[in-house]
């Protein structure tokens, strides 16, 4: 075998090892693009479930800017929208690059091609034996030469790798409903504040409409920072709706109107608020007057309160929602309260439940509105008032086991059946986590023979006496038994033979 | 290297390789003649005895396993004997044994008479009825081809191939073949049923006049020769890899080896079955044409081959987890990371 040359990368001088380059080449690039894909996927699956971060974060830190500096500053719904969206994308991305660009061996280009043209490893067979510095043998020549044709037919034909690709995971749906929730929210927080008479947190078109800039009066405040005009555009394009438009705008006209002195007040007195924002708050406030107008019954009339709720109750479909308790609302609360206490009286009432009645007025006032709303919710989600169980009694013991004379076993408990002695040792003791089949060894015995000893006394017992009779005659002859009779004469032989027959019988042992 | 050298080097292996299909499917064609389907049990008891090892066949009565080797033993015209393992078989009846015997003069004297081990192909049917004792003679003559009784030790001609049956569903009385035993066995069969087309055939052969005989097409010389020419096929560097990585996959706790590993299997497969994947493995690519292992081969090779060196505990066996299902996660876990990783 003639000594090979060598190439640079210390391969021998082949036109393979040129083809073999130009495969490996194409297999790097389809392997960084499917590395790329993989990992853009893989980043976007990890990355867009946090898609509800950066609005939940704007939504938090703009109502702590509310609470405690009282004017917040808001990023516009648009940009948020997008820095929600883009962010995740963009890291996604960002790791698909670096996958892309991260280096890839020869080695490995070469098995992508040879994996997906079904080749068997001939390419990289080849490769590998090409560059070894040692002798070939003919199995390695013969690999070498057929590696040789596959790669001409690998040349010609694409290498196809499966790109997995994108898809939204299902679990994605619920991060991006909580997303779309936070930026609704950071848009209705917007818009009330805009309502919001003297505030300087108005959402982001009213902030563009209504800032200084725009009408070039006033000075610009230090610490507002200046919104771009294209705020505006950009909510527009989020709040399609017109008639929020037309309102939004009206609001900007009539915060342009307002002087300063009623826009620094913080709205408690309402003066400052403008039409549609009187108008809302208006609303808000109709929707407490029920509760203010219905009078509140008395502490200590626990039944009123309960015959003036339960119409409510089967009501309640119809009428509207209840709104929301404020602290501070003297005429929603009384009214949950008085409904309560009714609640704490049972309608069947006994002498045990009497007794468990809480009667102390401190113990009413610890009582809690949304406690007996529920129980009340739970009976009627049973079917109606439930029968009181707070007088059964204990159930009857029935331990079996015996004690010693007089004395109770002292293991019952009161409970019936087994005692905990007897529990831990019964056969639920013995039952192993592992199923084993009962083997029996031998032929089992019959056990213990139990032998039971009756006493019976004993008693007389009737018979009838036999009464004498005279014998008969004997009808048989008695005394001398026949002999039997021999044929013939004995001869003395005969004799002989016999008598030394017995002779021998009696001399034997 | 120019192209002309590389061809005229490779001519050799192109006709060993050639022969080597040749004479292999000689040998199947043949077999055939008895056997009817079980195509890839056929083809792992050619395999097994081309790579120069020893196969346990297992499989319920009735399905051919013992005619199966007799065929095979008969096609290649080799010196076939059959051993039927008992519980009362003892180490002797099978290695041979020291018998007197008389001599011309009129005296005796102690002659060694060889046992049925001592041959080129030996069918060691049920294999598990046999004594621990009894099984452990086997070893000697399984991996190192040769049997010692007293101080006399006998070669073993080659080829020696000891073909085992066991009976997977009759465990009463039986001795279960120790690890040290089954690594022993390069690859282990598993006989399943027929199929509908085949019973046909199966019927015809054995329930008419005509009675088929196989003709030897082989020698023993020729599968020595071929044995050679298998162990001359190279295997690249990540093909090794690949069936060391396999092999350790196997091994609870290694780097490779995948969860249900961990959880199932309480003993893995040794370096003998490395050193089996890649045997079987160059046969498979000389069967399939290629002059060096590849990958495929490999993972082809592997369920046979660690269907026996793998030991599932009793976690798996409550679970229903057998060694083949344990043997597919890891060839899907190894697959995996080749993608990844290509």
């Amino acid at each position: 075998m003639p000594q090979a040359h060598e190439t640079p990368d210390g391969h021998r001088a082949d036109p393979l090892v040129g083809q073999l380059d130009s495969l490996a080449r194409r297999g790097n690039r389809e392997l960084s693009a499917r590395q790329a894909s993989d990992a853009f996927a893989s980043a976007a699956d990890r990355s867009l479930p946090l898609v509800w971060l950066i609005p939940v974060l704007g939504l938090v830190v703009a109502l702590l800017d509310l609470a405690f500096t009282g004017s917040p500053r808001l990023v516009p719904l648009t940009v948020l929208f997008l820095l929600a969206l883009l962010a995740p994308l963009a890291w996604s991305g960002a790791l698909a690059l670096a996958a892309f660009m991260a280096s890839i061996e020869r080695r490995s280009g070469l098995r992508i091609v040879d994996r997906n043209l079904g080749l068997k490893g001939r390419l990289q067979t080849a490769d590998e034996f090409l560059a070894t510095d040692a002798e070939l043998s003919s199995f390695e020549l013969a690999a070498i030469e057929d590696a040789r044709v596959v790669a001409r037919r690998a040349e010609s034909s694409s290498i196809a790798v499966e790109h997995g690709g994108w898809r939204p995971n299902e679990t994605v749906a619920p991060h991006l409903v909580a997303g779309a929730l936070a930026l609704i929210a950071y848009g209705w927080l917007g818009l009330s504040l805009a309502g919001a008479p003297g505030t300087d947190a108005l959402p982001p078109t009213t902030v563009a409409q209504a800032s200084p800039d725009a009408d070039g009066d006033e000075p610009t405040d230090p610490e507002r920072p200046a919104v771009p005009e294209e705020t505006t555009a950009d909510a527009d394009e989020v709040q399609n709706d017109a008639a929020k438009d037309a309102s939004e705008a009206r609001r900007g006209d009539a915060a342009k109107q307002l002087p300063d002195e009623l826009r620094s007040s913080e709205g408690k007195t309402g003066k400052g608020k403008s039409a549609d924002a009187q108008g809302q708050s208006a609303a808000s406030e109709s929707r407490g007057a029920p509760s203010g107008q219905t009078p509140a019954p008395p502490k200590g009339d626990p039944k009123k309160a309960l015959e003036s709720k339960k119409p409510k109750k089967k009501d309640s479909a119809d009428d509207p929602p209840r709104p929301p308790k404020e602290e501070g609302d003297p005429g929603g609360s009384t009214a949950g309260r008085g409904s309560a206490k009714g609640s704490n009286r049972n309608t069947v009432t006994s002498k045990w439940s009497a007794k468990d009645q809480v009667t102390t007025p401190d113990d009413q006032e610890i009582e809690d509105d949304e406690d007996t709303d529920d129980e009340e919710e739970e009976q009627e989600n049973r079917g109606g008032m439930q029968p009181n169980l707070r007088d059964r009694r204990p159930p009857v013991s029935r331990d079996l086991r015996i004690g010693f004379g007089n004395q109770p076993n002292p293991d019952a408990n009161g409970r019936g059946g087994p005692s905990e002695a007897k529990k831990s040792r019964g056969t639920a003791s013995l039952v192993l986590g592992v199923p084993i089949p009962d083997r029996i060894k031998g032929q089992p015995n019959p056990g213990p023979t139990r032998i039971t000893q009756e006493r019976v006394e004993p008693s007389p017992e009737a018979h009838d006496p036999v009464p004498a009779r005279g014998r008969n005659e004997r009808s048989l002859p008695v005394g001398g038994t026949t002999r039997p009779t021999a044929p013939g004469p004995i001869e003395p032989w005969m004799n002989q033979l016999i008598k030394r027959y017995l002779d021998g019988r009696r001399a034997r042992p | 290297m120019t192209n002309d050298s590389n061809t005229s080097g490779a001519g050799a292996a192109r006709e060993a390789a050639a022969h080597f299909q040749t004479v292999y499917g000689k040998i199947r064609d043949e077999v055939n003649r008895m056997m009817v389907g079980q195509a890839d049990v056929v083809e792992g008891v050619l395999t097994a005895l081309f790579a120069g090892g020893h196969v346990l066949l297992e499989g319920v009565p009735g399905l051919g396993k013992t005619m199966l080797v007799r065929s095979l033993g008969e096609s290649v015209d080799l010196h076939f004997s059959r051993i039927q393992f008992t519980p009362d078989m003892m180490p002797a009846d099978i290695q041979g044994t020291q018998v007197l015997v008389d001599t011309e003069g009129g005296g005796h004297e102690l002659e060694f008479r060889q046992g049925p081990l001592v041959a080129n192909m030996v069918l060691a049917d049920e294999i598990n009825r046999a004594t621990p004792k009894t099984q452990s003679a086997l070893l000697e003559a399984m991996q190192e081809k040769q049997i010692t009784v007293g101080r006399r030790t006998i070669k073993l001609d080659e080829p020696y191939c000891v073909m085992a049956t066991q009976n997977p569903v009759e465990q009463e009385g039986t001795y279960p073949l120790p690890e040290a035993q089954l690594d022993r066995f390069l690859m282990k069969l598993v006989i399943g049923y027929p199929k509908e087309e085949d019973y046909n055939a199966i019927l015809d052969r054995t329930t008419g006049t005509t009675e088929v005989q196989i003709q030897p097409v082989s020698s023993g010389a020729e599968i020595n020769e071929l044995r050679s020419v298998v162990r001359d096929v190279p295997v690249p560097a990540h093909a090794k890899q690949h069936a060391i990585r396999l092999v350790m996959a196997t091994q609870p706790g290694s780097d490779y080896a995948p969860a249900e590993v961990n959880e199932y299997v309480s003993l893995g497969a040794s370096p003998r079955g490395a050193q089996a994947l890649l045997l079987v493995g160059k046969v498979k690519a000389l069967l399939d044409g290629r002059f060096a292992v590849s990958t495929a081969d490999i993972d082809a090779a592997a369920p046979a081959v660690l269907r026996h060196r793998v030991m599932v505990n009793f976690h798996a066996l409550s679970d229903g987890v057998d060694t083949d299902a344990i043997i597919a996660k890891i060839l899907a876990a190894s697959d995996k990371a080749a993608v990844a990783s290509a």
